[in-house]
């Protein structure tokens, strides 16, 4: 839930990347880092293993500037994907304002994808909410892979009611990385703006 | 919608600060934060000797996650939580209490303050603080953020991420 600090005067919003293991999720934040200005970031934290999985998350501040005399701020982080640190999952998830799933596009990982969902799914419940409240978009990554499944295949299993936006992306190359954190953003603000 | 960090405005965050500087002068830590359970800061207080300190956003995401998955960790044995969380190197240390369900009182300190210090200053601390809690019934100031500034802050995302699209 985004918060207000009237002592400080700023508002936070946090953003949680999702997805299966492996699926890039910590490379769009790598690549965030890497390319906004040095004003409009703080440090990149992240917690990983001796062979670089993310072991409990990683964690990226975004400084938007003053809004209406607010400072404004976006918290990013990712989860774990591998399916053994569900309980760090769960805990990042808390107060999570917006969501961007991280797809594998790879054939293999059409399930690993629809299983991350579900979990998704299942973890914000523990919290009280559920994915149809909550803004949130598609990033259906490595689209360079020559295997590739087709965009349509890929929603077709994780969001058959077309509900999200779905944005293409190789996160290695910063290619349709930005696409998708702007759009959840705004989608947060509009939410923001409808509940007043 | 937006949910306030914490209830503290105006005169009763100007107490809390007091508060919070009273620790770091007591116990000679070097900061003294308060942050909310989502790793946000509320507050935050230097003491004027300390070298400046590491990024705070980092520094409350980090005890915030921390505190949360230790918090799991004692429900695996049936408790709701650990009574305190204390981390020490040769260097620095931090001590860490909770402030009600939404906050943490969190005390940084060197090997010039003695751990007994920093935990008896950092307990009578959050007594205050919670009083100050309890007692305050203030109405949250008034602040525009309906959709103009969830206009305002999409102008600056434009501005931020150009058109969204990358080479």
């Amino acid at each position: 839930m985004s918060t207000i600090n009237f002592a400080a005067r700023e508002i936070n919003f946090k953003l949680v990347y999702y997805g299966p293991g492996l699926s890039g999720k910590t490379t769009n934040l790598k690549q965030i880092h890497a390319h906004v200005p040095t004003e409009s970031k703080g440090e990149m934290v992240s917690l990983q293993t001796e062979d670089e999985r993310t072991l409990f998350f990683d964690f990226l501040p975004l400084d938007l500037g003053k809004v209406n005399g607010f400072k404004t701020r976006f918290h990013l982080y990712t989860v774990p994907g591998q399916v053994f640190y569900n309980a760090s999952r769960r805990l990042i998830l808390r107060g999570v304002d917006g969501v961007v799933f991280v797809a594998d596009s790879a054939p293999n990982r059409l399930r690993a994808n629809a299983e991350s969902l579900r979990n998704l799914r299942e973890n914000l419940a523990e919290h009280g909410l559920s994915l149809g409240d909550l803004p949130y978009v598609i990033q259906l990554n490595k689209r360079d892979l020559p295997d590739a499944l087709p965009v349509d295949m890929v929603r077709a299993v994780l969001d058959p009611e077309g509900a999200a936006p779905v944005f293409e992306s190789v996160a290695q190359q910063h290619v349709g990385v930005i696409e998708p954190l702007k759009a959840v953003s705004k989608l947060v603000l509009e939410k923001l703006a409808q509940r007043g | 919608m937006l949910e306030p960090s914490l209830d503290l405005y105006g005169e009763a965050a100007e107490r809390v600060e007091a508060m919070l500087v009273d620790l770091l002068v007591q116990s000679r830590a070097r900061y003294a934060l308060l942050i909310d359970r989502q790793g946000f800061v509320i507050l935050h207080r230097r003491a004027p000797w300390a070298p400046k300190p590491p990024s705070l956003d980092s520094l409350a995401t980090l005890i915030a996650s921390n505190h949360s998955a230790n918090e799991a960790i004692a429900k695996l044995f049936g408790e709701a939580s650990f009574r305190e969380t204390v981390q020490q190197t040769d260097g620095v240390g931090t001590y860490i209490e909770a402030v009600g369900e939404r906050a943490l009182l969190v005390t940084v300190f060197d090997a010039s303050a003695p751990l007994g210090k920093v935990k008896l200053f950092t307990k009578r601390a959050l007594e205050r603080i919670r009083a100050v809690l309890d007692e305050t019934r203030e109405a949250a100031p008034m602040a525009d953020i309906g959709g103009s500034f969830s206009a305002n802050a999409g102008a600056l995302l434009d501005e931020l991420f150009g058109d969204g699209k990358t080479p």
